[in-house]
């Protein structure tokens, strides 16, 4: 183990040596520079260091000033729940996220090799947590000295030193956690692998019941600020140590093809580039669909037997989303609350009749497209091969593999819609179902063809405007509610119609 | 059954296809060769309707796609080179989709049976990303033969498989024919036994036909090209 870890550790080392050597080439040091050109070059970075961080500690000493000692210790007692959280949202980013990952060297030879899986992903931990680690304690410690200037607390340069090393050390105990418990679920077999969600309610209970254990990390950093953290030293230490060979200890127990398999995804994901996330974001959710598939020694559910195009692809629709992760039917109610809820709250806010008004809501409308919604009906669309086989007949494909997914939605919607009090159900809940089949049925026309060839593509967010406008306008000019709902069943209708007689794209 | 008349296709400024007519009768199998570049997977992917020509028409058992799109395109079923399936699906269940959505009445039996014969009965429950390509290729095969519509459309559909896949699929392909369907296949190389009935040799964006040898003479022609 130990001359695991020194090989691994000098592998590494030599690691963030060559990319440091490649981020200097970035800010124009070559090793082959000479010696003066080297100096003057770092000499050049460390005064605009030196520079940028004394007009940060400026800004941050007149915010300081400029906060209410009573607003700031309001806020400082709120911190330890805020430390809390952000544990908690880290617990839910590594078990989303398994943080085990092996570049692909290390799959080729650190992998295949008889080194001690402890020692690999310990000295993974280390090296990937070190840098966020220190970026969060740099944040901690500008937060610190915030409150200290804002309390006007004595010995403020000690403080930001305090809060800059306790920081450091918390956000390395909170990863260690989030790894042992990732690596620990990663090794478990199914069902016991699920009762890592115990861990929330385990966490909400031992807040309630033992407040100082749970909320411990976060009083430890306000400690720093309030001068009563010195004794709390020597036990992050060993904690931090416990939690190292508990991540080991976790480490050792790795299957090393699953972190082979989860490291080739990412490397995958990761080749998409910087903006990927954004950009193609059904290619990662391809990605990770069919990494954790492929792990499924038994799959979920099956095709149901059915007589009829739409019973047989109503079956599909119902068959992909039970195989999916169980998130996607909170992505999809989460989508369905989201744009009522800000449609509702903008007219609460601007009132019906604001031009502001429904430009907002309009945005919002073309900013939350159910994407969700039509996943299944959208896969054939990437996919000839498989188009070819389902019915011609955009609309018959629509209504037997969105329903299902849109049905989701429309829970979402309604609730959204019938728990504002202020808002007359009786009319609120079919304008935000026959908005939400509108914005659908806009969606599914925005992949495909007219038959008339001379006809332009109906895109979205066209689309959305002009229906929009039409309903808005028609309630707007009757002045009643009732005429916008006509006008927008009218829509639905008009858009079911050029879908049905729209071709695949 | 296809006849394709004008048909001029191109990439930017790059014509791949000139003004190209043919035609395949009901019964008949056509090869499809030529150059890598010749425009070959063109050709196939705008009569299967997946790419719009520039100009000139397309039939299939006298639907056009212009004028009737969805009856033209309810006749071709094309297998291109790479073939794409639904993640989530099994490979039964993309059989069981097709089967059902086109009500056929004896699909179980005819998936089994075409399963069977490709060697992928063993492999049904597996899904389609985790196969090898010759697997995929399979399937995408059985998965066509299975409709078994009038017009086949196959791209290099021989490459990806093994010897006894490449005889089964030259069996089913002849057997399709006799029935009364078409094929129309491009391909580099030939197994043996492969006897298409129509030679077209796509060169200059233009089908030049061939008489068509004997087998012998036509790996030797297709090792030219």
């Amino acid at each position: 183990m130990w001359h695991d870890l020194l090989t691994l550790s000098q592998l590494e080392a030599k690691r963030r040596a060559r990319q440091i050597a490649y981020g200097l080439r970035l800010l124009g040091v070559e090793r082959t520079d000479s010696r003066l050109y080297q100096a003057y070059v770092v000499g050049f970075w460390l005064f605009w260091l030196f520079a940028m961080g004394a007009f940060l500690l400026d800004a941050v000493e007149q915010l300081g000033r400029a906060l209410l000692a009573d607003d700031a210790a309001a806020l400082l007692d709120g911190v330890p729940v805020l430390v809390l959280f952000a544990q908690l949202a880290y617990l839910v980013v590594v078990y989303l996220n398994p943080p085990l990952k092996l570049a692909a060297p290390d799959l080729a030879y650190v992998a295949a090799s008889p080194a001690s899986r402890g020692a690999i992903a310990l000295v993974r931990f280390v090296s990937g947590m070190l840098l966020p680690a220190s970026g969060l304690a740099l944040a901690g410690s500008l937060a610190a000295l915030l409150f200290a200037w804002s309390l006007d607390a004595p010995g403020v340069a000690r403080i930001g030193a305090r809060a800059f090393w306790q920081t450091f050390a918390l956000a390395l105990l909170s990863a260690a956690v989030g790894w042992t418990l990732a690596l620990a679920r990663q090794n478990t077999r199914s069902p016991v692998k699920h009762a890592w969600w115990l861990v929330f309610p385990v966490v909400a209970v031992g807040a309630a019941l033992l407040p100082g254990a749970i909320l411990w990390p976060g009083r430890v950093w306000t400690g720093a600020i309030l001068n009563a953290s010195i004794a709390h030293g020597p036990l992050l230490i060993v904690a931090i140590g416990v939690a190292l060979a508990a991540v080991a200890a976790a480490g050792s127990r790795t299957h090393m093809a699953q972190v082979m398999d989860l490291s080739q995804m990412y490397a995958r994901i990761h080749r998409l580039g910087m903006w990927g996330f954004l950009e193609a974001s059904d290619v990662i959710t391809r990605l990770r669909a069919q990494s954790r598939l492929a792990r499924k020694t038994r799959l979920r559910g099956r095709l149901p037997h059915t007589s009829g195009a739409v019973a047989t692809l109503l079956g599909q629709s119902a068959l992909i989303v039970a195989r999916l992760s169980p998130g996607i039917v909170v992505r999809l109610l989460v989508a369905g609350v989201t744009a009522p809820s800000v449609a509702i709250a903008l007219v609460r806010l601007g009132g019906t009749s604001p031009v502001q008004t429904w430009a907002l809501i309009f945005v919002a409308l073309i900013q939350f497209r159910p994407r969700e919604a039509l996943r299944v009906y959208q896969v054939p669309v990437d996919r000839p091969f498989v188009r070819q086989f389902l019915p011609r007949n955009n609309l018959l494909r629509f209504a037997g593999q969105v329903a299902l997914p849109l049905a989701i939605m429309g829970v979402g919607a309604a609730l959204a819609a019938i728990t504002q009090p202020w808002v007359p159900r009786g009319i609120a809940l079919p304008l935000v179902l026959g908005a939400l089949l509108a914005q659908a049925l806009c969606q599914a026309l925005d992949t495909a063809r007219l038959p008339d060839a001379t006809m332009p593509p109906v895109r979205y967010e066209y689309a959305i405007l002009v229906c929009g406008a039409l309903v808005v306008g028609s309630g707007l000019v009757v002045g009643s509610v009732w005429a916008a709902l006509l006008a927008l069943l009218l829509v639905d209708l008009g858009l079911a119609l050029l879908l049905s007689r729209s071709l695949p794209a | 059954m296809l006849h394709v008349e004008n048909l001029t296709y191109q990439y930017g400024t790059l014509v791949v296809l000139r003004g190209l007519s043919l035609h395949l009768a009901p019964g008949q199998v056509g090869l499809l060769f030529g150059e890598n570049g010749a425009g070959k997977s063109t050709l196939l992917r705008c009569v299967a309707g997946w790419t719009e020509p520039r100009k000139g028409s397309l039939a299939v058992d006298g639907a056009t796609l212009r004028g009737e799109d969805r009856e033209y395109r309810a006749r071709v079923a094309f297998v291109p080179d790479t073939p794409d399936f639904y993640d989530e699906l099994t490979a039964w269940e993309h059989l069981h989709l097709v089967g059902q959505l086109h009500r056929l009445p004896d699909w179980q039996d005819r998936a089994t049976h075409l399963l069977e014969r490709f060697r992928l009965l063993e492999h049904q429950g597996a899904l389609p990303f985790t196969f090898s390509r010759g697997m995929r290729a399979k399937l995408a095969l059985c998965m066509a033969l299975l409709i078994s519509p009038p017009l086949l459309l196959l791209d290099e559909p021989f490459n990806a498989l093994d010897a006894l896949a490449r005889q089964t699929l030259w069996q089913a392909l002849r057997a399709h024919a006799e029935q009364g369907g078409a094929v129309l296949f491009s391909s580099h190389s030939i197994a043996s036994g492969v006897e298409p009935d129509v030679l077209l040799h796509l060169r200059d964006g233009q089908i030049e036909p061939v008489e068509p040898p004997d087998s012998l003479d036509l790996t030797g022609l297709l090792a030219q090209n």
